[in-house]
């Protein structure tokens, strides 16, 4: 090796992780960096038109004021996206952790039950569920009304609010089971990495299984139990048919309002951060009080 | 001793009775779970007219193989032979697959095991990037990649979906749990670091990246809104699209048969390829799993 270039084998090794890292660089900084710097920028104007490429006309705060004063759709829109992430969230994660902890416990038919648990994650990122989805399968289909699965003469007992409540959690319920197979992995995961020799201890203690669960696994899978929350607010608020990207799209491809569109992406984004950074602490604050204990 | 043993296997048999109701609620839930699935074969059968029924019926009444002749009507009737579109599917899905899953395990190795200057920010910026939204950033990345000459190729579909946040984060999470020893030991005896990559990094990680084959398969098979944009030419078009082209672009109602019919095919690819991977998979989320 040349004089010139002789380096510590310290930093040859660092060297070689940079050089590893390259095309992963080179993808994010053109892909992700530039595109997001640049929408942060187009959010404060707008694009000019009458020229090619991206030049921006900047008008200072004047795309954040209009989405909360001018726009009549995007606070509901907004909001409507909170209350169904507020509703899916702990829903799905108490499913998840549910169906891992059965499945942790069945002995024959592990592999089938697994398999049909991701299923409809397979289906679930592409154009079929939203096809599904905007075809009614989750609440039509299956509603109880409808479908005659109640009797006639048994509904007209029942009020008719009752019953559209009960057809509305169904619907949301079976749209959860649907969503949450890579959270009942993630904890299936985490309930196999706890020691058996914890839980025999415990028993032979005497604890019941409600103790067992809230002081054994439950703590053992905070960690885990912060990342399925964080993921699952972000799936459910990028989710196919969330009607506020819905708009966002509709905004900046359809309607060539760009600077617009990027302005309210941005607040959504800062609208995520808020959640999964006041997830962030609780979690992080519960898992470190059991550290401690 | 044999005190203890007892009370073991009293608790084993008391869990052991509780079984059956396991079992029934483990059905109860896969009968849900696996709906999306029936309804899809099942909406392939029907006939049009119970296409239209309202409220929709989930299980056919009178199954038909009339949408899949329908399907092969209107395949047959159209400019650019179906075969091409499945050529542009599987080209761009295994393009984009191999892609991420090499620069993903590359860098996620060089950024852990040789914890290169600014690797902590360069991971903070992932974190960042797995909360943003791609639609956000939707048009600034048009106009990169129009920058580029890519509108109308194959790379404007395969290049943005390589270098992912969420991948390299998986991918990261597995890394971390990789003992040095090896490599070292690896080094120790004079192995070069593409050398350790290759044969000792990337098959120790085979259940990891079987994960992200399976994930990215099929985000990519089924992914309609990037081919919508970057690409015209119909010669260049995905399965995806072809679909909506066959459907009328979702207005022709004769259609819709055809339509479920092509749907339920578009889905068997991406279930024979998680079958095949499903035991790797399980491997990862089990024996390594994520861990802080």
């Amino acid at each position: 090796m040349k004089k010139k270039f002789r380096l510590t084998s310290a930093q040859r090794h660092a060297l070689t992780g940079l050089v590893f890292l390259i095309p992963f660089l080179i993808g994010t900084a053109l892909f992700f960096l530039y595109p997001t710097v640049t929408s942060l920028l187009l959010s404060f104007g707008d694009t000019d038109d009458t020229r090619e490429g991206i030049y921006i006309i900047f008008q200072g705060f004047q795309n954040y004021v209009n989405a909360f004063t001018q726009d009549t759709l995007f606070v509901p829109k907004l909001l409507d996206s909170v209350e169904t992430m507020l509703i899916e969230t702990p829903l799905t994660v108490i499913l998840s952790l549910m169906i891992a902890i059965m499945l942790n416990k069945v002995q024959g038919g592990k592999g089938v039950f697994r398999v049909i648990y991701i299923l409809p994650f397979l289906l679930g990122t592409g154009d079929v569920m939203s096809q599904l989805i905007s075809e009614g399968v989750d609440d039509q289909v299956l509603s109880l009304v409808s479908n005659n699965v109640i009797p006639r003469e048994y509904i007209d007992y029942l009020s008719t609010d009752l019953l559209t409540a009960i057809d509305t959690l169904f619907g949301i319920i079976v749209k959860v089971l649907w969503s949450c197979g890579v959270q009942t992995l993630l904890f299936l995961s985490a309930i196999q990495s706890i020691s058996p020799a914890l839980y025999e201890s415990a028993y032979i203690d005497g604890a019941n299984q409600y103790e067992v669960f809230w002081r054994i696994t439950l703590p053992m899978v905070s960690p885990m139990l912060l990342l399925n929350l964080i993921y699952t607010v972000v799936t459910a608020f990028t989710a196919v048919d969330n009607p506020l990207l819905e708009y966002i799209k509709q905004l900046g491809i359809e309607q060539s309002q760009h600077g617009y569109a990027a302005a309210i992406g941005w607040i959504y984004f800062a609208v995520i951060l808020l959640f999964v950074g006041v997830i962030a602490l609780i979690v992080g604050r519960y898992s470190r009080k059991v550290k401690t204990a | 001793m044999t005190l203890i043993k007892r009370k073991i296997t009293g608790n084993r048999l008391r869990r052991s009775g509780k079984w059956f109701f396991v079992y029934a609620i483990m059905i109860l839930l896969v009968a849900f779970t696996a709906l999306p699935l029936v309804y899809l074969v099942s909406t392939a059968f029907k006939p049009l007219h119970e296409l239209y029924v309202f409220p929709p019926k989930f299980l056919v009444q009178q199954p038909t193989l009339r949408n899949f002749s329908n399907l092969l009507l209107s395949l047959s009737s159209s400019a650019v032979p179906f075969t091409r579109y499945l050529f542009n599917s599987v080209v761009i899905t295994i393009l984009t697959v191999g892609g991420t899953i090499f620069v993903s395990t590359l860098g996620a190795y060089g950024l852990v095991k040789h914890n290169p200057p600014g690797a902590k920010r360069l991971f903070d910026i992932v974190i960042a990037a797995l909360m943003f939204s791609p639609y956000v950033t939707q048009i600034p990345r048009y106009l990169v990649i129009n920058a580029m000459g890519l509108i109308n190729s194959y790379a404007a579909l395969i290049l943005p979906s390589i270098a992912v946040a969420y991948n390299f984060f998986l991918i990261k999470q597995f890394v971390e749990q990789f003992p040095n020893d090896l490599l070292e030991a690896a080094r120790i005896d004079g192995a070069g670091e593409m050398k350790i990559y290759w044969s000792i990094v990337m098959p120790s990680l085979k259940p990891a990246w079987a994960t992200l084959l399976v994930m990215t398969f099929v985000s990519t098979w089924n992914d309609y809104f990037s081919p919508l944009i970057y690409l015209n030419s119909q010669a260049l078009k995905t399965l995806p699209l072809a679909l909506n082209t066959i459907s009328g672009g979702g207005s022709s109602i004769g259609r819709a048969g055809a339509v479920a019919a092509a749907t339920m095919l578009m889905t068997i690819p991406t279930v024979i390829v998680f079958t095949l991977m499903q035991r790797k998979v399980m491997e990862t989320m089990m024996h390594s799993g994520i861990k802080e």
